[in-house]
């Protein structure tokens, strides 16, 4: 091997391995906005990774045929292919972002398109790396394999890179920016190591990082409300954004808490203002004679912590979250974060379940499970019956588990088999092996022993009463007999994920089909003659 | 475009515009059928309108016809072709036909617009295949046909596994950001190594690349089926230790059959490499086709499979497709030695 293809073979290698750095940083943002942009439904993350991946695909199947079309040198070629890149990538974002604003559908569809077509420049640079590196003289399978690995382990660097460092530590506006001004780096480097002597493409290529730089500002105004509300942004805006490799935490001017664009619950501890909302935190010292030793998983805005450290009865109170960006944006309301200097507190930054497979001999009097979205990705790690047993697994005699399940009537079915009473509270479930039996005046004291700092109720004043009413009439009787007779309801398992796919998403898709293809009341013969 | 009197017209003419004529009409009647007030549509509206359907749906087939003749004879640039075509073509408009199950009740929403729509492109594509000037396939075609299906069906089980041993993982190991980027990360680098590995093993033994592929493919499709009963105890296992053990164990058990795979797909690229033409064995169409099957099994496996097999039935089902890969290119490359014998006596 002579000198010169030992340089340009390094040459290569480095260009591959940048490629595959930018590719992953690119489809992770692409999978991360797209999925964001569909309020994070099981099927968004891995739709948005298809839409990559059939770019790629067809990008390594016509690189090489465009490259001869167009005459072009591999690295002049290569070059134009990743600012074309970096620049679609750049401008698609914020673009489908301004569609969403007038209909989600059509602007999550430039989104769709965007990342294909930014994948397939980057495919056909792929194959373009592919051929150049073949055409050094190596054998030809050791060539092939060697740009794929540079490609392949460029990609996890960019994973990691992209996953764990620039996503945890700048905005994802900025990162867009980083890698945008990264592709067009790369095209620079590429248009310079090309053996032609023109360098008007190296000039090109920094006014156009210029543009972006420029531009920024103006072009992300409003980004993350965009694709979170679509054309909700109009109305709502953030007022305070926490972001993090674990997500976005977006603060409203009425003091709303949104995860990644949605509800998480509202700086307020006014029960008499949403009774319905945050009454459900009132109600947990009411569910329970003794309710000493309380779990809390999931922060969220902190109100439910502060409300629940309040009852008079509890004695200690711990908190696991599994995403800080949850805490920074609870220091900004110092009223509610004061509960974090409360000794009774204790809190955790950790994945929920995985604390309580690591905490096996803890047990509590009442676990408050805030968690997720039944419909959302992921739901069912904290709603499965898997899940579920474990909670009971951690709950002393006549312990009380009360879940978010958000309306989903699976969530509730799951729960009847796993404990023998099971009630509803407005869309929370409650679930204990034991009856809930306390009186009337039992919840209605309970609910009153929840005070202040100045040592007076939380709820009181002339409506107390209505509002104490309102909060105790969300709870139902027991639905445990019911909900076992009943037989069109899921089971929701760690396997069958069925509030993701089967009662919602796909699932529901497919079995909702027949009734809409064909419905003999509607044949035209029966119907016109 | 020629205009032909209606004493003129062909069978085949005639046929499109019975099938125009009908397809319209049971459009229009449908539609109707389906408004929320019938009541009020007489007779003669219903009459009027579907004879206005018919005429529209002919026409409307007339000018398709006659604009897709237009494109075969201008993008192929060949009169036989066009010719070759224009003799099928209007058979593959019968598909309309279909509509005809609107009169007992089939409603024309958007799934069955589309598979009429698929059932006509698949026609049409039939008729151009064998509209195109026919070259005699060798050996060396025959097989990168079966090689590009084999790439693409690793392709699949690969995006399968990476969504469901995700899963699988978050239950023992907790679900976080932080675990989807590093069983990411894990998989690009064990493809990595294999890629690199099976290149090594191509010039180690060059003549036993379809033995390599077998092995390394049925290796990794055990490994498949094993990961439902290996990942929880390994999971399990590692759940309460250090962080970087528990990264270490996560890394290890999805790069492994990551790297089988890997170097699986590299010989499988090697064994192609000698009888084809340059631009028939260029990578990019290798790992095009890798790709495009894992873009395929994304798809697949949010839109049908996780919601009827769950994730044991989609691990299952992935490894399974492995093995037959496996046996399937045992079969291929037995009568490909044999066929390649055949030619060189």
């Amino acid at each position: 091997m002579t000198g010169r293809t030992t340089t340009s073979m390094r040459t290569l290698d480095a260009a591959a391995v940048a490629a595959g750095v930018l590719t992953a940083g690119q489809a992770m943002l692409w999978s991360r906005v797209i999925g964001s942009a569909n309020g994070n439904r099981p099927e968004t993350f891995t739709h948005a990774l298809t839409m990559v991946l059939a770019g790629l695909s067809a990008g390594l199947l016509a690189g090489i045929p465009l490259k001869e079309r167009l005459g072009m040198g591999a690295l002049r070629f290569g070059a134009l292919l990743v600012a074309f890149a970096g620049a679609l990538f750049y401008v698609a974002m914020p673009t489908g972002a301004a569609v969403m604003l007038h209909a989600a559908a059509p602007g999550r569809a430039v989104l769709d398109a965007g990342a294909a077509l930014a994948a397939a420049a980057m495919g056909a640079l792929m194959a373009v790396l592919f051929e150049a590196t073949a055409a050094l003289g190596l054998v030809r399978p050791l060539a092939i394999a060697r740009a794929t690995t540079a490609l392949l382990l460029g990609s996890a660097v960019g994973v990691l890179l992209t996953g764990y460092v620039l996503l945890d530590i700048e905005s994802l506006e900025h990162t867009i920016l980083i890698l945008t001004l990264a592709a067009l780096g790369l095209a620079q480097g590429l248009w310079l190591a090309a053996p032609e002597r023109r360098r008007a493409g190296v000039t090109i290529f920094a006014l156009i990082a210029l543009a972006a730089l420029g531009a920024h500002d103006r072009l992300f105004e409003g980004f993350l409300e965009r694709i979170h509300f679509g054309p909700g942004a109009r109305q709502t805006r953030y007022d305070v954004v926490v972001q993090g490799r674990d997500g976005i935490v977006g603060v409203t001017p009425d003091a709303r808490a949104y995860g990644d664009g949605l509800y998480r619950g509202a700086y307020s501890l006014d029960a008499d203002a949403s009774p319905q909302l945050l009454g459900r935190a009132f109600l947990v010292p009411a569910l329970h004679r003794a309710p000493r030793r309380i779990l809390q998983l999931g922060l969220g805005s902190g109100a439910w912590t502060r409300i629940l450290a309040d009852a008079r009865a509890v004695d200690s109170l711990t908190v696991v979250e599994g995403n800080p960006g949850y805490l920074e944006a609870l220091w900004r309301q110092p009223a509610i974060a004061a509960v974090l200097d409360d000794p009774r507190v204790r809190l955790h930054l950790d994945d929920p379940r995985r604390w309580l497979a690591r905490h096996p001999n803890r047990r509590f009097d009442v676990i408050v499970a805030n968690t997720e979205w039944h419909w959302r990705a992921g739901a069912t790690h904290v709603l499965s019956a898997e899940f579920l047993e474990l909670l009971k697994g951690h709950l002393a005699e006549g312990g009380v588990a009360f879940f978010n399940g958000t309306g989903s009537l699976d969530a509730l079915y799951t729960a009847s088999g796993v404990w023998q009473h099971v009630v509803r509270a407005s869309n929370y479930i409650a679930a204990s092996d034991a009856p809930f039996d306390l009186s009337r005046d039992e919840r209605r004291a309970a609910v009153l022993a929840i005070v202040g700092p100045d040592g007076a109720p939380r709820i009181r004043g002339a409506r107390a009463a209505h509002t104490v009413d309102a909060i105790l009439g969300q709870l139902s009787g027991d639905l445990a007999p019911a909900l076992r007779r009943a037989n069109d309801l899921w089971n929701i398992t760690d396997d069958n994920m069925a509030s993701e796919f089967k009662a919602t998403g796909a699932g529901a898709w497919w079995r909702a089909l027949p009734a809409r293809v064909w419905r003999p009341d509607r044949a035209w013969p029966t119907v016109l003659f | 475009m020629r205009l032909e009197s209606a004493s003129e017209s062909s069978p085949a003419d005639r046929l499109l515009v019975v099938t125009g004529a009908v397809s319209g009409a049971c459009v229009a009647l449908s539609r109707l059928a389906s408004a929320t007030d019938t009541a009020g549509t007489s007779w003669l509206m219903v009459l009027i309108q579907a004879t206005v359907a018919a005429q529209g749906g002919a026409a409307l087939l007339w000018v398709v016809r006659a604009f897709l003749r237009w494109t075969v004879g201008r993008v192929s640039g060949s009169h036989a072709v066009r010719d070759a075509y224009t003799r099928d073509d209007t058979a593959t408009y019968a598909v309309f036909l279909l509509t005809l199950a609107t009169a007992i009740g089939v409603q024309l929403v958007a799934p069955v617009l589309w598979l009429l729509g698929a059932l006509f492109v698949g026609a049409q594509a039939w008729v151009l295949r064998r509209a195109r000037p026919r070259r005699a396939p060798t050996v060396a075609h025959r097989h990168r046909g079966a090689a590009l299906g084999l790439h693409f069906v690793a392709g699949v089980t690969l995006m399968l596994y990476a969504l469901t041993w995700r899963r699988l993982l978050e239950r023992e190991v907790g679900a976080s950001a932080d675990l989807a980027t590093l069983i990411t990360a894990a998989m690009l680098v064990g493809l990595g190594v294999g890629a690199l590995s099976g290149a090594r093993v191509a010039r180690w033994w060059p003549a036993r690349l379809a033995i390599v592929f077998v092995v390394l493919q049925t290796a990794a499709a055990l490994w498949g089926a094993a990961s439902i009963a290996l990942i929880p105890r390994v999971g399990t296992a590692v759940a309460g230790a250090a962080p970087a053990t528990m990264i270490a164990a996560v890394a290890a058990i999805v790069a492994v059959p990551m790297v089988l795979m890997g170097a699986a797909q590299t010989a499988l690229m090697a064994s192609q490499h000698d009888p084809l033409p340059a631009r028939d064995r260029t990578a990019g169409s290798w790992w095009g086709a890798a790709l495009f099957g894992a873009a395929v099994a994304g798809v697949l496996a949010v839109d049908l499979l996780l919601a009827f097999t769950g994730i044991r039935g989609t691990i299952l089902g992935s490894a399974a497709l492995s093995l037959a890969s496996a046996l399937g290119a045992a079969l291929v490359f037995t009568r490909r030695s044999a066929a390649a014998a055949q030619e060189s006596a």
